[in-house]
C-alpha cells in the first residue's frame, strides 16, 4: 500500500532565498497559425554539427530518416538543421519541416509525456515547459500541506476553548493553550491595528483578574472576568509596542504572565492568499533561535473568517497544540 | 547610518567579563571542549546514532538540493514503464507477459539503446512457477512458447558480434535458502533457477545482476549494494549490481559500438567470480565483499569508469570493498508528488503501450524497463519524496549517482582536520565572547554556511559532516550555562 502524502521536510525560509530558486516558465501563448513561415536556409558544413545548447532543453525531434531536412531556428536564427545530434529543442524554438517531409514527430521531456506530429510545410514553435518542483516550490509545498493537515480532522478539542471553567480546573494552574508550553517571557506576536484581541485560558475558577501594563509598569486595562475569555482592546498597538499580560485568580498570588509584542508580519501578506496558508506560514516563523509565536494572532484572524468545517478543524488543532513542526518539517 | 551603526556596535558588544584572566580561562575550557567535541563525534560515527543523524541530515539536504539539471548536461535516461494504462491493458497479469517484454526489448534494440536494463524479476516461467531442473512443476502447464521466444531473442543477442548489439542487463530472484523447514535469513543468498538459465550458459552480451536495496529502519531507501554475495553450488558468486553494470556499460560503449564495454564487463565478472568461487557458503566468514576481505586476501576491487562526452565528465574509481557510506543513492529525481500541469521531466518517461506502438527513439541511451503500476509492490520510501516511488527510479537515481560522482565520498582527511580546526576556533571565539542569544544567532548562521557547503559538496559526490558537531558543540555549551558551569567557576576561582 502507498503511504499517503505528507509534508516533508522544509527550512527556515532565509535558506530558500540564500540557496535561490528556480522560478516556473508560464507556457508562452500559442503563435498564430497564419504567422509567414520562415525561410528555410541551407546549413553551412558546421552547422550540422552537434550544438552546445546554452539553453534548457524542453523537448527532441524524434529520429528519422531525412532528419537532416528539418530546420531549426533559435532566437530569430537559424541553428542547423537537425540531426543524430543536434535535435534538442528550447522553448521558444521554432522547427520548420520541408515540403518534402511529412509525420516528424516532436517529443517533450515532459511529465506526463506529450508528443507532437508535424505535417509537410510546418512551423512549429516549441513551447515551455514549467521547471521541476526547485527549493521555493517545495516551501510553497509544505506550507501548503501543514495548512491541509491542519484544516482536517478531528474538532473535539474545541469544547476546551470558551468554558465556564469546571470542577476539574480549580486544581490546575492558569494556562493559555495558544501559548504551546512557551514560558512566561516568550511573547505573543501580534499584528499592529488589527482590532480587539480574543484571549481565553483554562486552569482555576471564575472570577479571574485580568491586568495589562504597557512598557514603563503603566495599568492599561484592569478587569474582573466572570468568564475564561475576554476580548481586549489596546489603545496603541504600532510596532514594537510591547505589553504585559496578567491573568490570576482573583484574590490570589498565583498569576498567569505573558508578554504581548507587536510587530510587522514577517513576510509580505497577500489579501488574495488562502488565509489558512497564510495562517500555517506564520506558524512556521516559530522555529530556530529566533522563533515568534503568532499563535494568538492566528486565532483572532481565525475570528473574522466565516465559519466552515476547516476554520473549526484548525481552531481545534491551534487550541490543541496536536501538531508538532518538527514532525511535519518545518523546523529541521 | 549612525543608528545603524549604534545597533550593530551593541549586538557585537563583547559579553562582559570580569577580568581578562577568566576570559582566557574560558577561552581555553571552550577550545578543549569544541576539540573534546569533535575528537569524539569523529570515533563515534559509526555509532548507530550518529549515522541516524547523519543520514537524516543528508535526507534533508538531497530534499532541497534535488531536480535538478545538472551542469554540464549529461545523457538523459529512458525509462519504458509497464504504468497503470499498460498494466490493465494488458489484463493485469501477475507475470509479465514474456511476449509483451520480448516487444519492449526489441524496441529499445530498434531505437538504437546502448543499454538495456530489465527491474524484472526473470526467473518464472509463464505458468507462475519456478521449474526445478529434471522436475515437474507443480502449476497447471501454460503455453511457454512466449518464454521460449524471449529465450531465443535473448539468446541471438547475447550470441551476436555485431558492433551495435546492446547490452542487456537482467535481474532474477535470489533467496534466503530452506533449511530444515525454516528459512535461514542468516544464510548466503541462494539463486533459484531461471527460464533463462538453458541460454545464457555464458554471459556475452546479457547480463544478470543484483537489485538489492538496502532498507533502513526508518523505511527509508538509501543504499544499494554494489556487488553482493550470493551462494551458487555451495561456492560464492559476486553478483554485480544493475546500475553498476548499466553506468560500466554506457562508460565503456562508443556510439557506434558496445564490443568493448561487453568485453570489460564480461573480464570483471570473470575476475571476480575466478577469487569468490574459492569460498564455500560459510556465514562466519562474512556476508558482504567488505567483510570477506577483511579475513581473506582479495585482489583489486575498483573499478574505473572513464568519462565520457554527454555521459560522465570527470573519471571515477569505484571501490566495491568502499564499505556502507559509499553506496548512498544521490536523489536527484522521481515522479513529482504534485505534479505541474506540463512540468518538465528530468529522464525519458515512455508508457510501455506507447512503445509497442510505434518506434522509439533512445539513440546511445541507457533503456531501463520496469514496472511503476500502482498495483506493485515494488515502491520504497526515499528522501527526496513523500510519497513512494517505483522501484526503477530508485535504479535510475543510483545510476545517475554513478555517472556523476562513481561513488559517494567522505572529505579527505586533511580537509577534515583543516574543517574542524576552523570551527573549533570559530565555536571557541563565539561562546567565549558572546552570551547564549548572540552565540546561538552566530552559530545559526554559521550552520545556515556549512549547509550551502555541503549542498555544494554533495554536487560534487562528497560529504561534509560538519554540522553535527557545529549542534553538538551548541548544545553541550548551551547545558554548561544552563547548569550554572561558568558562574559557579567564576565564584570559586574568585
Amino acid at each position: 500500500m502507498r503511504n499517503k502524502p505528507k509534508v516533508k521536510y522544509a527550512l527556515v525560509p532565509i535558506l530558500a532565498i540564500l540557496v535561490g530558486c528556480e522560478p516556473s516558465n508560464p507556457p508562452p501563448e500559442k503563435e498564430s497559425g497564419d504567422e509567414p513561415q520562415m525561410p528555410i536556409v541551407p546549413p553551412s558544413p558546421h552547422q550540422s554539427e552537434a550544438h552546445a545548447l546554452n539553453c534548457v532543453p524542453v523537448a527532441k525531434i524524434h529520429k528519422r530518416d531525412n532528419i537532416n531536412q528539418i530546420s531549426i531556428w533559435r532566437e530569430g536564427k537559424t541553428v542547423g538543421l537537425a540531426s543524430r545530434l543536434n535535435k534538442e529543442l528550447c522553448a521558444g524554438d521554432k522547427v520548420i519541416v520541408p515540403n518534402t517531409l511529412d509525420q516528424v514527430k516532436i517529443e517533450y521531456y515532459s511529465y506526463p509525456p506529450k508528443e507532437v506530429r508535424l505535417s509537410a510545410g510546418d512551423s512549429y514553435p516549441v513551447e515551455a515547459l514549467s521547471d521541476p518542483c526547485g527549493v521555493l516550490c517545495k516551501l510553497t509545498e509544505n506550507i501548503k500541506g501543514l495548512a491541509e493537515q491542519l484544516t482536517t480532522g478531528e474538532q473535539e478539542q474545541l469544547t476546551v476553548v470558551a468554558d465556564r471553567g469546571g470542577d476539574d480546573d480549580e486544581d490546575w494552574p492558569i494556562s493559555m493553550s495558544l501559548a504551546a508550553a512557551q514560558g512566561p517571557e516568550t511573547p505573543f506576536y501580534l499584528f499592529s491595528r488589527a482590532g480587539a484581541i480574543e484571549l481565553f485560558w483554562a486552569g482555576k475558577q471564575p472570577p479571574y483578574q485580568l491586568e495589562v501594563t504597557d512598557e514603563p509598569g503603566k495599568t492599561i486595562v484592569q478587569e474582573t472576568v466572570k468568564t475564561n475569555w475576554f476580548s481586549l482592546t489596546l489603545p496603541n498597538t504600532e510596532s514594537n509596542q510591547r505589553y504585559s499580560l496578567r491573568i490570576s485568580k482573583k484574590g490570589s498570588n498565583e498569576v498567569y504572565q505573558k508578554p504581548l509584542l507587536f510587530a510587522v508580519p514577517p513576510f509580505p501578506l497577500d489579501p488574495k492568499a488562502d488565509p489558512y496558508e497564510m495562517f500555517a506560514t506564520l506558524l512556521a516563523a516559530d522555529c530556530g533561535d529566533n522563533a515568534q509565536n503568532w499563535r494568538l494572532e492566528i486565532w483572532r484572524q481565525l475570528h473574522h473568517l466565516l465559519d466552515s468545517p476547516k476554520k473549526e478543524s484548525f481552531k481545534g488543532h491551534l487550541v490543541a497544540d496536536d501538531f508538532d513542526l518538527s514532525e511535519v518539517g518545518l523546523c529541521d | 547610518m549612525k543608528f545603524i551603526k549604534t545597533i550593530l556596535r551593541g549586538f557585537f558588544k563583547p559579553k562582559p567579563s570580569p577580568s581578562k584572566k577568566f576570559r582566557l580561562l574560558f577561552f581555553l575550557i571552550n577550545f578543549v571542549l569544541a576539540t573534546a567535541v569533535v575528537v569524539t563525534l569523529h570515533y563515534t560515527e559509526d555509532l548507530v546514532i550518529f549515522k541516524e543523524i547523519k543520514d537524516t541530515s543528508l535526507d534533508w539536504i538531497m530534499y532541497w538540493h534535488s531536480d535538478f539539471d545538472p551542469k554540464p548536461r549529461i545523457q538523459r535516461m529512458a525509462l519504458f514503464e509497464i504504468d497503470d494504462k499498460t498494466y490493465r491493458r494488458w489484463d493485469s497479469p501477475v507475470i509479465t507477459p514474456r511476449d509483451k517484454l520480448k516487444a519492449l526489448i526489441e524496441a529499445a534494440k530498434k531505437g538504437g539503446a546502448n543499454v538495456i536494463a530489465v527491474d524484472i524479476m526473470l526467473s518464472w516461467f509463464s505458468d507462475g512457477c519456478l521449474h526445478q531442473p529434471n522436475q515437474t512443476a507443480t502449476c497447471p502447464p501454460a503455453d511457454a512458447s512466449a518464454d521460449k521466444k524471449l529465450a531465443d531473442y535473448l539468446h541471438t543477442i547475447n550470441e551476436s558480434e555485431a558492433d551495435e548489439t546492446p547490452i542487456i542487463i537482467l535481474t532474477r530472484l535470489y533467496r534466503p535458502p530452506l533449511e530444515n523447514g525454516e528459512v535461514n535469513d542468516e544464510a548466503f543468498l541462494t539463486k533459484p533457477p531461471s527460464f533463462l538459465d538453458e541460454v545464457l550458459k555464458e554471459e556475452k552480451n546479457v547480463f544478470w545482476a543484483s537489485t538489492f536495496m538496502v532498507v533502513d529502519d526508518d523505511k527509508m531507501l538509501r543504499r544499494w549494494q554494489l556487488a553482493p554475495l550470493v551462494c551458487q553450488n555451495n561456492h560464492l558468486t559476486v553478483v554485480p549490481s544493475m546500475q553498476l553494470l548499466a553506468a560500466l556499460a554506457q562508460l565503456y560503449a562508443t556510439n557506434n559500438s558496445t564490443r568493448q564495454a561487453a568485453q570489460v564487463i564480461r573480464d570483471f565478472k570473470t575476475q571476480w567470480n575466478q577469487w569468490a568461487s574459492q569460498f564455500p557458503c560459510e556465514p562466519s566468514q562474512g556476508t558482504t565483499l567488505v567483510q570477506l576481505c577483511q579475513h581473506q586476501a582479495c585482489p583489486q576491487f575498483t573499478i574505473e569508469l572513464p568519462k565520457k562526452a554527454r555521459v560522465s565528465t570527470q573519471n571515477h574509481t569505484v571501490d566495491l570493498v568502499g564499505g556502507r557510506h559509499t553506496e548512498k543513492i544521490i536523489y536527484r529525481f522521481a515522479p513529482p508528488d504534485n505534479p505541474a500541469i506540463m512540468q518538465r521531466s528530468l529522464i525519458d518517461i515512455k508508457s510501455a503501450m506507447n512503445v509497442l506502438k510505434e518506434d522509439v527513439d533512445v539513440d546511445n541511451q541507457i533503456v531501463l524497463i520496469g514496472i511503476t503500476h500502482q498495483e506493485s509492490s515494488d515502491y520504497h520510501q526515499v528522501p527526496i519524496r513523500a510519497e513512494e516511488i517505483s522501484g526503477v527510479y530508485i535504479l535510475a537515481n543510483a545510476i545517475d549517482t554513478l555517472l556523476r560522482f562513481g561513488q559517494f565520498k567522505q572529505q579527505p582527511f586533511a580537509k577534515q582536520v583543516i574543517v574542524s580546526a576552523i570551527l573549533i576556533i570559530i565555536t571557541t571565539l563565539i561562546f567565549t565572547y558572546y552570551d547564549m542569544a548572540k552565540a546561538s544567532l552566530f552559530c545559526s548562521l554559521l550552520f545556515g554556511l556549512l549547509i550551502l557547503l555541503s549542498m555544494k559538496a554533495m554536487h560534487h559526490g562528497i560529504e561534509i559532516d560538519v554540522a553535527l558537531r557545529l549542534l553538538t558543540i551548541q548544545f553541550t555549551e548551551f547545558m554548561l550555562r544552563f547548569v550554572g558551569f561558568w558562574k559557579f567557576l567564576q565564584a570559586k576561582l574568585s
